[in-house]
């Protein structure tokens, strides 16, 4: 892991962008974790500037634990099974959510 | 001991830019696998008989556009033209729009049209990087296109304020046009036309899903890819009639359509109203690609075995259709050997795997009919996006009903593990597991080139009519 570009130093944050995300792992580290989640992102060109935390949402996942994994790309060895396990649980939506 | 057939099939990857951009042959990679077949065992093995390359692409077109197949002649359509929108297709098509369009431009130029765009059809993919624009495009008609004043756009599905409202479908999809190509009086599609499992490539698919919102991509996908009615060869298919439908709408005028023979060069170009060209090129294709069916004769086969080829490109997610067109010469539980090396792609925001997107099936593994129950719940429910689900799911239910033995190179093999695909190097060993699994006596149909080979008898070019309500109720 630890693949972020040396000239970013910015964490990743709720409102950072999937394609700004791509962007600070060319090596294809973020596009995986997307891909292990089950998320389509990292080709789509309808999310391709919407928010982790929207695409957490949208997918049904929950937005903290999503924020957890993709921050932990940072560490040597990536984010755990268990983040990547909680990251990727689908959890139904509430009343009047869409 | 029973002779045997030596099979050789194409085992490519090969960019869809670099078909598209560039007459480097050092820049091809291309290589072939081989296996030998027993005679006895040998259903059939299908090879096209491919016409000639034309030798300069943008004559070519410039001659189609002026000789047009149905309506009147480019320059006709140009003469009382206010603005025109020129769509063409993205980076993981090989259609050469840096060759094709020149003889668009000197039209534009001749008939003295000042308000021009082109505009991506790029539907819900992401958008072409700086680098794939300018092979896409090409750096002459980039320059050019900035002395004239032709601005470039890609679609951007999800931006609700850049979409104009058409109207519905007859078969209920909302249609939202983008706003580029909405403004547009005269709109031409560039694009390559083949059959394939969505019914056919190419005319108004441009448009629909090409130039349309989020909304309208995957109201026509979710409700319709599902359908058995959507299969190899059914232009008049449900999916692709409302496409075609969808296009009309939107007022398509012309469709510039470009056959690409199995090296990915251009052997016709074909030019004429919509969407009466492109049924026509799709005819052009059929004739040469679409093979007498020999399951009627000779029963289905047990093992087919499948090359993918130059016009194809990086991902299985892109050279795997021809799972689809198998599927319908194999019998059911047989079993399909798919030859993809799948390298994967290097592109602007990281590298992707050979097996990307095919990850999205594997909340739903092992394939099972009670699992394609959860998957069209999830369609029904919108949790699954078809925009990229039109690909991985097709597959998915051929897997359900037979058993998908993926060659490929050893970086995909542990991808291939994770999501549940059988995959393997050696077609030597995908084959002799397949003959362990059906007998010694396995029938095989060898198709190298099946993204493009379709059975004749699959092919749906008309409608059948259907009955109005009052010749019901009579």
């Amino acid at each position: 892991m630890g693949g972020m570009s040396p000239d970013t130093t910015d964490e990743i944050r709720g409102s950072t962008t999937i394609v700004e995300i791509l962007r600070l792992y060319p090596g294809g580290e973020a596009a995986a974790l997307m891909s292990k989640l089950s998320w389509p992102c990292a080709h789509c060109g309808g999310a391709f500037h919407e928010p982790l935390t929207m695409a957490a949402k949208r997918h049904r996942n929950s937005p903290r634990a999503v924020l957890d994994a993709f921050r932990a790309l940072e560490l040597e060895d990536g984010p755990s099974d268990n983040q990547i396990a909680l990251a990727a649980t689908k959890h139904r939506r509430g009343p009047g959510e869409p | 001991m029973s002779d045997s057939y030596r099979v050789v099939i194409p085992y490519e990857s090969l960019d869809p830019l670099t078909i598209g951009a560039t007459d480097d042959e050092s820049k091809v990679y291309r290589d072939t696998i081989e296996i030998d077949i027993a005679e006895p065992n040998l259903l059939a093995a299908i090879y096209p008989d491919e016409p000639a390359p034309v030798g300069d692409v943008t004559a070519a077109a410039a001659e189609a556009l002026e000789a047009p197949h149905s309506g009147p002649r480019f320059s006709e359509i140009l003469a009382s033209a206010q603005r025109v929108g020129v769509i063409i297709d993205n980076q993981f098509r090989p259609t050469p729009a840096s060759k094709l369009l020149p003889a668009v431009f000197d039209a534009l130029d001749k008939a003295g049209v000042a308000d021009a765009r082109v505009v991506c059809a790029n539907g819900k993919v992401f958008p072409m990087s700086e680098s794939d624009i300018e092979q896409k495009i090409g750096k002459d008609n980039l320059a050019r296109m900035e002395a004239s004043g032709i601005d470039f756009f890609q679609n951007e599905p999800r931006n609700e304020s850049s979409y104009s409202y058409v109207g519905v479908s007859s078969r209920g999809t909302p249609i939202w046009l983008h706003d580029e190509v909405a403004k547009c009086d005269v709109k031409i599609t560039i694009g390559q036309a083949q059959s394939n499992h969505w019914g056919a490539g190419g005319g108004g698919k441009l448009i629909l899903p090409g130039v349309v919102s989020d909304e309208t991509i995957e109201s026509n996908h979710c409700a319709f890819v599902p359908s058995p009615q959507t299969h190899y060869g059914a232009l008049a298919g449900p999916m692709r009639s409302d496409i075609d439908e969808g296009a009309t709408m939107c007022d398509l005028s012309c469709t510039m359509n470009v056959l690409l023979d199995t090296h990915g060069r251009v052997i016709d170009c074909i030019f004429g109203a919509h969407p009466d060209a492109h049924r026509d090129a799709i005819e052009k294709f059929n004739a040469i690609y679409a093979f007498e069916n020999p399951v009627a004769e000779k029963g289905p086969a047990d093992i087919a075995i499948c090359g993918v080829f130059a016009p194809t490109d990086h991902l299985f997610f892109h050279t795997g259709w021809g799972c689809m067109s198998s599927d319908l010469v194999v019998r059911e539980g047989g079993t399909i050997i798919y030859c993809s090396p799948s390298p994967g792609v290097s592109t602007a925001v990281g590298d992707f795997p050979g097996l990307a997107l095919m990850d999205m099936m594997k909340p739903y593994m092992p394939p099972s009919r009670e699992n394609y129950e959860r998957v069209l719940r999830d369609i029904h429910g919108r949790n699954i996006q078809m925009w990229a689900g039109c690909i991985w799911v097709p597959i998915y239910e051929v897997m359900t009903r037979k058993h998908l033995a993926l060659v490929t190179l050893e970086e995909n093999l542990e991808m291939a593990a994770d999501i549940g695909i059988d995959a393997m190097t050696s077609l030597d060993e995908a084959y002799a597991q397949a003959l362990q699994r059906h007998g010694a006596d396995a029938k095989v149909i060898v198709l190298p080139y099946a993204r493009y080979q379709l059975p004749r008898n699959a092919i749906r070019m008309h409608a059948e009519e259907l009955e109005t309500l009052e010749q019901v109720r009579l």
